[in-house]
């Protein structure tokens, strides 16, 4: 009966892309497809799905954050400005986006995608918090808090953007900081949520989820200002 | 059938003494404990492989399925038509200058909150780059109010210039010291050293100035504002006008 289920569990999980490619398309089809761009020779068409996604992106006031897989860079751009880029020093994406023609990724990708939600293993502002002294007795006695800005454990984010996308980066740490375990709880929270969402969607019957991931493994310092430089509710753009 | 003929068929045959068999309650015993080992490890697979494929197999289920072949074609329905690529080459050179101009032509500041950073352009070209501090994220409780230190992000515009500034102390300087607030405009509130030798302000309070802690620099200690080291204020104010953009991530 145990290996019933999980077998169950695992077809709904492998039907969950045709499910996700279709409901994909129904959105392909709602969009007035401007047939003339859509015919540009494909290497014009992607040279103009980036140039309008950034002109896109530079119209709005905050950082965003440019994803380029093709030279393998991360770049924090606000109104065209690019304040800092980071290499990727890893990466691996779903076989989803490798089966995407340049026309679809013009239409996914001519305007920034937004993040809608995030998930991390540190938080957007940490404050401590500093009781303030009596008199001038207590202050001669209260060290000055220095921030410990040394990293003891990787940093760990996933961007969840629209159109199901999300985009996972892991800063890499030095080989002498143990990072095994950190990165397992962070992985498994994933696969078990997945799996809570997933049972509950064979549950009721409903086609399971299924979310196109890349993931990037980049300098851990530099995920970190990433991760604190890009609003909650910001915009990503991602050049495949 | 005769009565010892009954007898004989109804007893038992008792083993003899010492006949070499051994006897049956340890045999059985031994193959009782290899039993509940055998299902023991049974059991432990078993469950190994139920998470095997709960926690790994089937998270990769659709990444296999589209591996497979499953749900490969996403292409959509385009009819392609013939277009003009004179024209549309046009078109993305228009749009590369667009982006090209986006980039300011004077000078800008970007510092880097996470690594206490500053980088200094004219337009495209790095002017000078070095260490900063920022905001130390400390959250000061007093009795009447609490005040955040952070830097803030965003763009801001050097608002104004001083030379040999007069830093006019607010109130959370007196409260961190433990002193008594006192009066606005009070004698006590001016310090003529703290800023250094320049400031720009940028808004809300916030200034790019000099330090006497020159051993800090670098990390995250001040109450919201950029310090810079003497050298690196100086080429900074010089090189930007008011107007200017400093931006903060």
């Amino acid at each position: 009966m145990i290996l019933g289920a999980l077998s169950w569990l695992l077809i709904s999980a492998m039907k969950a892309p045709h499910s996700f490619i279709e409901e994909f398309k129904t959105e392909m089809a709602g969009i007035k497809n401007n047939k003339v761009i859509l015919s540009y020779p494909d290497d014009l068409l992607e040279r103009k799905t980036r140039l309008d996604s950034r002109l896109a992106m530079s119209d709005d006031d905050s950082i965003g954050l440019r994803i380029n897989l093709k030279e393998k860079f991360l770049y924090l751009e606000i109104k065209g400005i690019v304040l800092h880029k980071t290499p990727i020093l890893e990466q691996k994406s779903s076989s989803f986006f490798k089966h995407l023609s340049v026309a679809e990724k013009y239409v996914l990708f001519h305007n920034p995608l937004t993040i809608q939600k995030d998930d991390a293993t540190i938080s957007k502002d940490q404050f401590q918090e500093v009781i303030a002294p009596k008199d001038t007795i207590e202050a001669a006695k209260m060290t000055e808090i220095i921030p410990d800005t040394t990293l003891t454990e990787p940093v760990m984010y996933r961007l969840y953007l629209n159109h199901g996308i999300r985009v996972q980066i892991t800063g890499q740490l030095p080989d002498s900081i143990p990072q095994f375990w950190p990165r397992f709880r962070f992985d498994y929270r994933d696969r078990y949520k997945y799996l809570k969402e997933l049972t509950r969607s064979v549950i009721r019957n409903k086609p399971a989820p299924y979310q196109p991931t890349i993931s990037l493994v980049i300098n851990s310092r530099d995920a970190e200002a990433i991760y604190r430089a890009v609003p909650k509710k910001g915009n990503v753009i991602l050049e495949l | 059938m005769t009565e010892r003929e009954f007898l004989a068929d109804s007893v038992e045959p008792v083993q003899p003494a010492g006949s070499g068999q051994p006897p049956k309650p340890l045999k059985s015993l031994g193959r009782r404990i290899l039993g509940w080992l055998a299902t023991f490890i049974g059991v432990i697979l078993f469950f190994t492989f139920c998470l095997y494929l709960l926690f790994v197999v089937i998270p990769q289920g659709p990444e296999i399925a589209l591996a497979r072949g499953i749900g490969k074609d996403t292409s959509l329905t385009i009819t392609k038509i013939a277009v003009d690529s004179v024209k549309v080459k046009k078109e993305i050179a228009l749009l590369e200058k667009k982006i090209d101009k986006l980039t300011t032509q004077g000078p800008y500041l970007i510092v880097n909150t996470t690594d206490n950073r500053f980088y200094l352009y004219s337009g495209k070209e790095l002017i000078r780059e070095g260490r900063c501090s920022t905001g130390k994220n400390t959250r000061l409780i007093a009795k009447k109010r609490n005040y955040e230190f952070k830097t803030p992000r965003g763009v801001h515009t050097v608002q104004s210039k001083q030379k040999n500034p007069v830093w006019a102390k607010p109130d959370w300087a007196f409260i961190e010291e433990g002193l008594p607030i006192p009066p606005p405009g009070h004698e006590s509130r001016f310090d003529a050293y703290t800023l250094g030798d320049y400031k720009l302000a940028i808004g809300d309070g916030y200034m790019v100035h000099g330090t006497l802690y020159k051993r800090r620099m670098g990390l995250p200690v001040t109450h919201g504002c950029i310090r810079l080291l003497d050298e690196d204020l100086e080429v900074v104010y010089n090189t930007m006008p008011i107007g200017s953009k400093v931006i903060i991530y």
